[in-house]
């Protein structure tokens, strides 16, 4: 039962995955004669470059992007990786309670502190650019503290001790043990936090806008400005996939495991 | 003694993401503010004229319904077949992966130009209007589909990789006493996976309710309400309005929403797993 059933329904869902990503490709190198009848009879290279060069500021989008992505991915893991630390390898006081307040605000739903975060945005005169996106969420990851708490966990306890005794610091079993044992699993980390906020469209809708677009809010625009010419729509959403989808072709090995099970240790 | 050098970070990182919005939230919803003149204090007026959310939460309620439960059955399905990890399957479920890394943006406006009533892929290809997002039965129903087939592979991978943490050896030993593979996947498997099925259902509920993107790209609430997500419904009052007091309350009543719709999960699963058991 199982070997008819299998092959069978893995094919399907394989089909329905990937078939609405290639009719992305072939809908952007469409010319505008062609996508309007969506016979695709006119695919080329060449249709695909005057589409993308219809869309207006694109490479600003894709730049603003990067900058923003990168630096949340250095300070947002940065952040997550000493606090993991402590959490993991320390006993401090208010520890448990501690812990228990991130979980909590993992649970609280982004849109609920959203508005306060927008309007205290707005009072302090930040909103339009980069400083306004990243003010209340540069330092602050809940998912990769709880994360990477449970990885510092599991590295051996003698390990440590052992480094200690060789004379190694705290800030040097961090950085010399520790980490360089957990590099995959802060590697995909990384790949997550890149890839979330590369797709993020409320929080910069609503701050930077315009002002200072990224590629969601790009797309967004572009949508509404090319109404039916959906060959150009499709070659700038095609261009937005590509960071995102190829940053996993790099972390797929870290990726398709489990988050929650024991790595490669 | 390092403790708190380390924690420091995500201390202030805390305060500026979650504490000084939550306490804003609590305190500014007892006022009437624009933003422009001086609050004033209205106590608990602000909760007492709550503008009508029933219908938004009643679409969100629906759609998150439908999206999970789609989600569920068709990652488990996924899941148990890519389980067996041979080479085809690991990148099987990579390939899932896919629709749950790009832009919802993006995949919003894939969709609706597949779609699309006049012009679009589907509508060209059987040469009818295909007016799926157009009626207001029909395109709560399309957005819960495409977010369920955005998320399906998210789930599949938990699923295997919590099938694949099963030890080998009681599956093998079942098999050996003679049980076939649906009575191993009732009796062995799936008990072994309740908690990261309840784990996967309350994820999936919290992005349900936060869905903003899908719905502005695909309908932006409409048509005729019909898929006025709560999320969207916020946003979209509080920047029409600008009051303050009321998008906070009004954020209060969201987070109240969420938790009782988790705790309501939680005590379903509880009954669910008492049940098997005896």
């Amino acid at each position: 039962m199982t070997k008819i059933l299998r092959p069978l329904v893995l094919s399907f869902a394989a089909v329905l995955t990937l078939l609405p990503f290639t009719l992305v490709v072939l809908g952007a190198a469409s010319s505008d004669a062609s996508i309007l009848r969506t016979d695709f009879a006119e695919i080329s290279l060449d249709n695909f470059w005057r589409n993308l060069s219809r869309v207006n500021g694109l490479a600003e989008a894709l730049l603003n992007t990067s900058i923003y992505c990168l630096i949340l991915i250095v300070t947002q893991l940065g952040s997550s990786i000493l606090a993991a630390y402590a959490f993991a390898q320390f006993n401090f006081k208010g520890k448990k309670p501690l812990f228990a307040l991130l979980i909590f605000s993992y649970l609280v739903p982004g849109v609920v502190t959203l508005l306060p975060l927008f309007f205290l945005v707005t009072q302090l005169g930040l909103k339009g650019g980069l400083a306004g996106l990243l003010l209340p969420m540069a330092l602050f990851s809940p998912y990769a503290v709880v994360l990477l708490r449970q990885r510092f966990e599991a590295v051996p306890r003698e390990l440590i001790d052992q480094a200690r005794l060789d004379g190694l610091g705290n800030f040097g079993i961090l950085t010399r043990i520790i980490l360089p044992m957990s590099k995959s699993f802060v590697l995909l980390l990384a790949v997550i936090t890149f890839v979330s906020n590369w797709n993020a469209l409320l929080w910069p809708r609503l701050v930077s806008g315009n002002d200072w677009p990224v590629i969601s809010v790009a797309i967004a625009s572009v949508r509404t400005q090319y109404d039916s010419h959906w060959n150009i729509v499709l070659a700038a959403v095609a261009v937005a996939l590509i960071p995102a989808l190829s940053s996993f072709v790099i972390a797929r090995r870290n990726l398709v495991i489990n988050p929650l099970e024991d790595v490669d240790l | 003694m390092g403790a708190k050098r380390y924690l420091g970070p995500v201390l202030l990182g805390f305060a500026l993401g979650a504490a000084l919005p939550l306490a804003a939230l609590f305190s500014l919803s007892g006022f009437s503010w624009n933003l422009i003149e001086t609050p004033t204090w209205v106590g608990f007026a602000n909760f007492e004229t709550l503008p009508d959310l029933t219908n938004s939460l009643m679409v969100t309620l629906w759609i998150s319904f439908l999206a999970v439960v789609t989600q569920l059955v068709a990652g488990l399905t996924l899941g148990y077949f890519v389980s067996n990890w041979s080479r085809t399957s690991k990148s099987l479920a990579a390939v899932f992966l896919l629709p749950w890394l790009a832009a919802p943006i993006a995949i919003g406006v894939l969709w609706q130009w597949i779609l699309a009533p006049s012009g679009g892929l589907l509508s060209n290809l059987f040469g009818i209007r295909i007016e799926l997002l157009a009626n207001p039965l029909a395109a709560p129903i399309t957005i819960a589909l495409i977010s369920a087939w955005i998320g399906t592979g998210y789930t599949a991978m938990l699923v295997a990789s919590g099938l694949r943490s099963i030890p080998r050896n009681t599956v093998d030993a079942a098999r050996i006493d003679g049980a076939n593979n649906i009575e191993i996947l009732r009796k062995i498997q799936l008990p072994q996976i309740h908690k990261l099925i309840f784990f996967i259902v309350a994820t999936l509920t919290l992005q349900a309710i936060g869905t903003f993107d899908l719905v502005v790209a695909l309908t932006g609430g409409g048509p005729s309400q019909s898929t006025d997500m709560i999320s969207l419904h916020l946003v979209n009052t509080a920047l029409k309005t600008f009051e303050i007091g009321s998008a906070s309350a009004m954020s209060i009543l969201l987070m109240l929403f969420s938790g009782v719709l988790l705790l309501g999960e939680y005590l379903l699963y509880r009954v669910v797993v008492r049940k098997y058991r005896d």
